[in-house]
């Protein structure tokens, strides 16, 4: 069976959406910090940030309509038992075994595409905090026009702390993906697989030697 | 001896009661004819009162003046006489004038006896009036009869005279161009500006100014400017007599000779009227003040010297950029509560046009302007307050509610005060929300509105900010206008201010008030963590409350730096475990 692990369509959509999220996450942070102008002048960042908002919300459609169409949704991002088995596994490897030069405990498939740990931070990301960010971007983006929403949600304050809290893990999860991401054969090894589609390393169901760790 | 003598005693005695009698006898005889015509002739007094000779009042004797004299010798004192007998109706317009009012008799103008003799004029008393306060007080002095402005005229007529010269005259069509039999500004603008050719030969003018009233009523107070400088002025009904080719008369636009005060009836509206500022008070010459602005803010400062000291220190007076008249029209002015604060913004755009784009920095610039007025954030001395009160929609705009409109709403005759409930300290964040809530119930279009107002105003605005754009001195718990926050409740007889406290910021838990919410927080700081790690127990607790969502950028941050740390460790690691397996 050969198959691409990072189908062009996800590469195009992970690079855009990378983007994207490095927009926000500085325009975003100069917003937090109320003195304008340290990183951008509030207004543009609040125009910026509005709309790479919207760009992230539509690229999230995209993956979401793309990953259901195509099975990978329900294919790579339900934890299974055998995942919560594989955390500590996979965890000792991380905090221990690289460092010993072992052999990484999962290797990537078509059928399992992201390792136990991954899976979870994946799972958490693009089900829980990017959702969340995004809605509660939305309210923000006309508070007058969804008021009763936000009302009903407990009010501003509570969008707000919504809105920060899941920014702060999706950071979290960035910085913890950008490390990972140097933790292939060599450090670039991952990212040229994210442009070039991984093509020749994953063939077929375990054929592949290479380690599968980005996170 | 002694019987001569006797008899020459008695003889003498009779003698002398004899001749009593005769001369007691001539002396009826001489006063029976006056008796008996009640007149004494004018030239029987003239022949003891030999001044009065060549007297003349008229055709009057002495006696119908001198009107108890009804015989001769008359008593050392004499009533006054009476001008009122003959000059009734002159006396009755005396007794209402200032002459009268100050004491003065008839004789002190009057030379009763001599009317032709010392005859009187204001002058004669009056000799040296400045009329210091009289606008073009020479102009005025010389054109018009003191009655103009100080009696009560009865008819007065100005009159236009415009004798044109030379071979041929002019025809009195080429002023009356348009041939209604009435020269407008129009018609005689173009007529003084008629080439020489065509008017043939100069033309002069002259006015006159004619007014008829009673001498004698001198009103206590003159006239105002108006009653010439209107449009139903004294000398409204100007005419034109034009020496042209035949004497023409017409009517002619009087303002084109008399200015008229466009101002006249909305002054005395204004604060300046109302708080009884005269025309004279400034314009002390008709010569327009404004053509100097310097001076004209001089003639401001008579009154509003300490308004002019601060002004003339603040950036828009050391660069004189700016003068009192291009902001305030004293004409019209209103006192700085009259005025709204889109009034006020107004005032500052007419310089400040770009004021949009020069505050584009600021985040939802539009909004700010909604709620402020420019001397919120451009003069830090000015006192300001937070008010609240309460709006509908209506069509789009916000329209605060009086009276009678929220008594509907919250039923007829209810005490608006006590909707803030019974206890005397009025909060912000329960409260006014909880009323706001409950209102809303009853009106969805109901809301509760706010503006930060400048209350006294302090005339430096140099504060320009450009370089703080600090969001956090009025984002923040400690803005100055939450010292003085008042809501306007509307009451039957005016509106009240009620005091509240509290602040805004995102305080109430609902955003009900997300029209004039401040989004923004302090952030969290490093004074606020050494205080959370320095107190001890249910003060850390209380502490850890008060932090509320300061604490999400507390844990995020600490989190990302948590994990930036163990990535840098691990990356070490790599390195080392890495040459240690080369090796």
């Amino acid at each position: 069976m050969r198959g691409q692990l990072h189908p062009l369509a996800l590469r195009i959509w992970h690079w855009v959406n990378a983007a994207m999220i490095i927009v926000l996450m500085i325009t975003g942070a100069s917003l937090r910090i109320s003195e304008p102008k340290i990183l951008f002048g509030y207004s543009s960042a609040v125009l910026i940030h509005k709309y790479a908002g919207y760009a992230v919300a539509a690229s999230f459609l995209f993956w979401l309509v793309y990953c259901g169409v195509t099975g990978s949704l329900s294919r790579y991002y339900v934890i299974r038992s055998e995942d919560l088995k594989g955390m500590p596994k996979q965890a000792k490897f991380y905090l221990f075994g690289i460092f010993k030069g072992s052999e990484n405990p999962f290797h990537p498939t078509l059928q399992e595409k992201f390792n136990p740990l991954q899976k979870v931070a994946y799972v958490f990301t693009m089900c829980v905090f990017t959702p969340a960010v995004i809605i509660s971007g939305i309210l923000f983006s006309n508070i007058l026009f969804f008021r009763s929403v936000i009302d009903l949600m407990g009010g501003l304050r509570v969008l707000d702390a919504v809105h920060v809290i899941a920014a702060y893990a999706v950071a979290v999860y960035l910085v913890v993906h950008l490390y990972t991401s140097t933790l292939g054969k060599t450090p670039l090894t991952h990212i040229k697989e994210m442009f070039t589609g991984d093509e020749d390393h994953v063939e077929s169901v375990g054929s592949s030697s290479t380690t599968r760790t980005a996170g | 001896m002694g019987y001569r003598s006797r008899k020459n005693a008695v003889e003498r005695s009779m003698e002398k009661k004899t001749v009593a009698m005769i001369l007691l006898a001539l002396g009826l005889v001489l006063l029976l004819p006056l008796r008996a015509g009640s007149q004494v002739k004018t030239s029987e007094c003239l022949d003891c009162h030999e001044g009065y000779k060549g007297y003349s009042h008229g055709s009057k004797s002495c006696t119908d003046c001198h009107s108890t004299i009804t015989s001769l010798p008359h008593p050392n004192s004499l009533p006054r006489p009476s001008c009122a007998e003959c000059h009734q109706q002159v006396v009755y317009l005396y007794d209402q004038s200032v002459h009268n009012e100050k004491g003065m008799a008839c004789k002190e103008c009057h030379n009763v006896h001599f009317l032709q003799k010392d005859k009187k004029r204001c002058g004669s008393c009056h000799g040296n009036v400045s009329h210091r306060t009289l606008p073009s007080s020479a102009k005025h002095l010389d054109r018009l009869a003191c009655i103009a402005c100080h009696g009560k005229p009865v008819s007065t007529q100005m009159t236009v005279r415009v004798v044109t010269k030379g071979k041929g005259a002019v025809d009195p069509r080429t002023i009356d161009r348009n041939g209604d039999q009435f020269i407008d500004r129009d018609e005689w603008t173009s007529f003084q500006g008629l080439p020489r050719s065509e008017s043939q030969g100069k033309f002069s003018v002259e006015k006159s100014y004619r007014v008829e009233g009673d001498m004698h009523l001198i009103t206590v107070k003159p006239v105002k400017c108006e009653a010439c400088h209107s449009a139903k002025g004294f000398f409204s009904h100007a005419r034109l007599r034009f020496f042209g080719k035949t004497v023409t008369e017409l009517p002619i636009d009087a303002s084109i000779f008399i200015p008229q005060l466009p101002v006249s009836a909305i002054f005395a509206q204004t604060v300046h009227g109302r708080s009884g500022v005269k025309c004279a008070d400034c314009h002390t010459s008709q010569k327009e003040i404004a053509q100097d602005r310097s001076e004209s803010d001089a003639v401001c400062a008579k009154c509003h010297k300490e308004v002019e000291d601060v002004y003339n220190n603040s950036a828009h007076g050391t660069q004189g950029v700016a003068h009192c008249v291009d902001c305030h029209n004293p004409h019209r002015i209103r006192s700085y509560r009259e005025l709204d604060a889109e009034e006020r913004l107004a005032v500052c755009a007419r310089c400040h046009k770009d004021y949009l784009s020069r505050h584009s920095w600021l985040p939802n610039t539009s909004l700010h302007f909604e709620y402020l007025e420019c001397a919120t954030c451009h003069s830090p001395s000015s006192r300001k307050s937070m008010v609240f009160y309460f709006a509908q929609r209506k069509q789009g705009q916000k329209v605060p509610l009086r009276y009678d409109e929220l008594s509907v709403l919250v039923g007829p005759g209810a005490d608006l005060r006590n909707m803030f409930g019974s206890g005397r300290d009025i909060s912000v964040d329960t409260q006014i929300g909880q009323l706001f809530i409950n209102l809303k119930k009853q009106e969805p279009s109901l809301l509760i509105d706010a503006a930060i107002l400048v209350t006294k105003v302090y005339h430096d605005y140099s504060i320009t900010r450009l370089e703080e754009k600090k969001c956090v001195i009025c984002h923040s718990r400690d803005a100055h206008f939450y010292e003085s926050m008042y809501f306007i409740l509307p009451q039957k007889e005016g509106p009240e201010y009620i005091r509240i406290r509290g602040t805004l910021l995102s305080a109430y838990p609902l955003s009900t008030f997300i029209n004039i919410s401040l989004l923004g927080e302090d952030k969290i700081s490093k004074r606020d963590i050494d205080a959370f790690l320095r107190l001890k127990g249910t003060a850390k607790i209380d502490q850890a409350r008060a932090l509320g969502f300061k604490w999400i950028d507390f844990f995020g941050i600490t989190l990302i730096a948590i994990i930036l740390i163990g990535v840098c460790i691990h990356i070490i690691l790599r390195i080392i475990s890495r040459i240690a397996v080369r090796r």
